[in-house]
């Protein structure tokens, strides 16, 4: 029936509907071209295309590949950074770190900072800036054979993982992995361990440390110029103690 | 069209550079044998790498560690694992802090406690709000990834897999996830294994390419845009909403009740100190 109605199109029609759905179209020049030759048409061009005009124009992507966020998705940059935060989820992390923390949140920090609390935004927006190169540089430096390491369990699995087939729920294979859940979920774990069980509470003393030339490099303040904070008498804790401090820790949360 | 250009070449010099007789040609070494990935990968770094795969990596799939995670993870909640580690490291990070500031001999004890539940108390938000977030995203995120894969597909020509489904555009990608079975070329012989998958609609890219494209790279990739998404919400959360949105105006509001409190016991104070020098002039 539906390849009746594509035999039905007057001459030229092809032509005139070039603006149609694209699989429609396509559709319409193989059966076209091929319908009355029985040898090359062999029933695979069941004619289905026709049927779906609607469904298939809905469901279509308009203008792919032409919009900004297309075009950042066909960029092999940002493929580089999405196959190395699938591969690389730790350096992945420190990256999102890196930006957020190291750039977004000073700038919001120091932004948002009245006259009162200046010094205790620029201490904040360095502990931050601190945690985020020390996080990058970090987990880039040591993380990075551990991605490469990752890799090659990916691609040859069958030479590490031979004889996990009841554990991991499936037929040692790279294209049988791809599909087991329980290998995805212990091979995340796998990525994050050395960072999160490792180097995380290192790395939090070591942006401890940093925080001191950053403020001296960066900001120009010296350590200990900090102004003594009035205290006021028979408090419990002081403002500006609690203030400084609490934004010490909540710099630290992650 | 292309037969005409091959005669051009027949009557042109080019053609007779090809035909050089045998002993004119100069010796060109063949580098069958060689794979300059092979080459590349047989330093040191390679075999530091392949002593983490099987130190770390291989040791760990095996270790009975890992059969009891996998035992007690069955859940649906269990399967993006990378926020599950996320808040772990969060966890340890933040349980640190806490540690450090309640052993902090320069603070008050009581102070000490305040900054401590704070501390968990911002932990626990930034949590919620992570996992909150992350997970109200995901079907979003899902018509995004699969927005990319269709550009992916628009680069990529092969893995349309045009030999077994035959030509569809890119832009179709969600109609094909639907409809693919309805395409299968019959007298195809890669064709043969998805004839024998059941004919259903996906709506998830990711089993649609690991059934029926099944495009390697791709899957990376697919894979990839989950984990982004959930480490930029993460790292949103924990580095950026809570700590510069949400305890800036907490302090704010903090600071104001204790400049408050502080004015008061400063009036109070005041109106002893009157009392006690009237009862003085008494006497």
């Amino acid at each position: 029936m539906k390849i009746d109605s594509i035999k039905n199109y007057p001459a030229g029609a092809l032509t005139k509907q070039m603006h149609g759905n694209s699989l429609e179209r396509n559709e319409e020049k193989s059966a076209g071209a091929y319908y009355d030759k029985k040898s090359v048409n062999r029933g695979y061009y069941s004619g289905s295309f026709t049927g779906i005009n609607g469904a298939a124009v809905n469901s279509s992507y308009k203008n792919l590949g032409n919009t900004l966020s297309d075009k950042i998705f066909r960029s092999k940059f940002f493929q580089w950074v999405d196959t190395m935060f699938e591969e690389q989820s730790v350096i992945g992390q420190a990256l999102v770190a890196l930006v957020v923390a190291g750039g977004l949140r000073p700038a919001t920090n120091l932004a948002m900072a009245g006259k009162n609390d200046k010094e205790d935004s620029i201490y904040a927006a360095s502990h931050a800036i601190s945690s985020a190169i020390i996080g990058f540089v970090v987990s880039s430096i040591v993380m990075a054979p551990f991605g490469a390491a990752f890799r090659k369990i990916k691609e040859n699995p069958k030479k590490y993982l031979t004889g996990l087939e009841e554990v991991l729920g499936t037929e040692i294979g790279a294209r049988k992995l791809e599909k087991s859940k329980a290998y995805k979920k212990i091979s995340k774990i796998a990525q994050f361990i050395p960072d999160t069980l490792v180097l995380g509470i290192p790395k939090a003393m070591l942006t401890i440390a940093l925080i001191p030339p950053i403020l001296k490099y960066v900001f120009g303040m010296e350590k200990g110029h900090k102004k003594e904070a009035p205290k006021a008498p028979n408090m419990a804790y002081s403002k500006p103690t609690l203030n400084v401090t609490l934004e010490k820790t909540t710099g630290g949360n992650k | 069209m292309q037969i005409a250009q091959i005669r051009a070449y027949n009557g042109s010099n080019n053609f007779k550079q090809i035909s050089t007789p045998v002993s004119e040609r100069t010796y060109q070494p063949q580098f069958t044998s060689v794979n300059p990935a092979k080459v590349k990968n047989t330093g040191l770094y390679d075999k530091f790498t392949d002593w983490i795969a099987k130190n770390y990596y291989e040791k760990f799939y095996r270790s009975k560690t890992a059969k009891y995670i996998l035992e007690h993870t069955n859940g649906e909640k269990w399967n993006n694992m990378t926020t599950h580690m996320s808040a772990l490291g969060s966890t340890l990070i933040s349980g640190m802090y806490v540690i450090r500031t309640l052993e902090n001999d320069k603070l008050d004890p009581e102070k000490r406690k305040t900054l401590a539940i704070n501390d968990v108390l911002t932990w626990g938000v930034s949590t919620a709000c992570a996992y909150f977030l992350d997970s109200k995203l995901a079907k979003w995120w899902d018509g995004v990834t699969t927005r990319f894969a269709a550009n992916y597909l628009l680069d990529n020509k092969d893995a349309r897999r045009t030999d077994v489904l035959g030509e569809w555009e890119a832009k179709d990608l969600k109609y094909m996830m639907e409809n693919w079975h309805k395409h299968i070329k019959a007298d195809s012989v890669e064709a043969l294994d998805l004839t024998k998958l059941e004919k259903k609609a996906y709506s998830n890219i990711r089993d649609f390419n690991l059934d029926v494209l099944k495009n390697k790279k791709l899957t990376t990739l697919i894979d990839g845009m989950g984990v982004l998404k959930s480490l930029f919400v993460f790292g949103m959360v924990y580095r950026y909403l809570v700590p510069v949105l949400v305890m800036k105006p907490a302090n704010m509001i903090g600071k104001h009740i204790h400049e408050k409190k502080a004015h008061n016991l400063e009036q109070n104070a005041q109106k002893v100190d009157d009392k006690s020098q009237k009862v003085e002039k008494k006497d």
